[in-house]
């Protein structure tokens, strides 16, 4: 693939968004944010990115329910689940919800690298 | 001995006061462990505890025989292994008693991840904190909910929040502006994912609410603990209560 990946990156976090849009953006790709799950269903729709980076915990609506109607709407886009609350239940919850990958905060470079291969092929298939 | 606390050992056994840790901890950052105490540790590079060892010998405090024997006292087999657990009980009242095996792990947690993601020592003072008045300062707080509940928060200065704002975020965070705002949520709520996740090891499922932020008022709460964390760049308080923690508005 040689076009640029466009990543959803959800988090109510400013802290976080700056951090993971530097990192994805060194990686070459294109990054678009929101702040909550209902944002981001919207931006899901509107914007339809390569992947999802989303957090769990978040006000208003969070990110289990974000990732419920991603599912319903678009279940093509690989999402990647970003959060501090990251139990075993939590992890087999997404996972059974649709999510590829579950990232434990605080992240590292390597994870988030891995996270976008794993994107990046979804990507490719669905092409 | 545990790289994190010999500090905190020797303020639990009375060989330090809360004032003494206050003025060496941030002689650590500078200090560099000598050989001697890097092999009486049987470590290869310097530690947290290492390093404050090498700070009571640089400031007068110890001479490098009695900072060896020190060593070797806390790195005996029949030496508290939890040290930061220790000290929370200390402060604990009995009206926390049901809470307190879960507080003293929530603080464990906190202070080991406070040293990590600050890059500096710290210890849990063995005496309570005393809130004097609550003008220019902050409070995050968080809540954990499911099976088991209870509030956490850090209640501090606003010239602290920036500090450990611009530690966590490595920003440039000179008020207490959205992003030392975001920062520190974001810190608590780390901790206290890595909490849930610890919990979740015994069994036990935990939710997180989103956290909070309140400025100018003085915490409190039911079954609350409060401690005062010592560290190398400031003091602060942390809090645990069983409910949320309650805010009386700070009044002119």
């Amino acid at each position: 693939m040689d076009r640029k990946l466009k990543i959803l990156i959800t988090d109510d976090s400013k802290l976080l968004r700056k951090k993971l849009r530097a990192e994805l953006e060194s990686l070459g790709c294109e990054v678009i944010e929101a702040e909550n799950g209902k944002e981001a269903v919207m931006k899901d729709l509107q914007e339809k990115p390569d992947g999802v980076f989303l957090d769990i915990v978040m006000p208003e609506v969070g990110g289990i329910e974000a990732l419920q109607v991603m599912h319903e709407v678009n279940p093509e886009t690989p999402v990647v689940m970003l959060s501090s609350a990251g139990t075993p239940q939590k992890l087999m919850e997404t996972l059974k919800l649709g999510a590829i990958d579950f990232i434990q905060k605080p992240y590292t470079s390597v994870q988030v690298k891995k996270a976008l291969e794993a994107i990046r092929k979804k990507a490719e298939q669905n092409e | 001995m545990n790289s994190l606390y010999l500090a905190q050992h020797l303020l639990n056994d009375g060989v330090l006061t809360a004032d003494d840790v206050r003025a060496l901890l941030p002689k650590c950052e500078a200090a560099e462990p000598c050989d001697e105490i890097l092999a009486a540790a049987h470590e290869k590079k310097a530690t947290e505890s290492t390093k404050f060892a090498q700070a009571l010998v640089d400031e007068g405090r110890l001479v490098m025989a009695d900072a060896l024997d020190l060593i070797e006292k806390y790195s005996a087999e029949d030496a508290d292994a939890h040290p930061v657990a220790t000290a929370v009980g200390k402060l604990a009242d009995e009206s926390v008693d049901y809470e307190l095996p879960s507080y003293c792990e929530f603080c464990e947690i906190f202070l080991r991840s406070f040293i990590r993601f600050m890059d500096t020592p710290a210890v849990v003072s063995v005496e309570p904190p005393i809130f004097g008045d609550v003008s220019e300062t902050h409070i995050v707080t968080q809540k954990l909910s499911g099976d088991l509940t209870f509030v956490t928060g850090i209640f501090t200065s606003d010239d602290m929040f920036v500090e450990m704002a611009k530690r966590y975020s490595h920003e440039d965070i000179e008020e207490v502006d959205e992003l030392a705002i975001d920062s520190l949520q974001e810190f608590l709520n780390v901790i206290n994912g890595l909490f849930a996740v610890d919990m979740a090891k015994q069994q036990r499922d935990i939710d997180l609410d989103a956290p909070q932020v309140i400025a100018n008022s003085m915490p409190g709460g039911s079954n609350t603990l409060k401690v005062e964390v010592i560290s190398g760049i400031g003091d602060f308080v942390l809090m645990t209560a069983t409910d949320e923690i309650a805010f009386r508005e700070f009044m002119e």
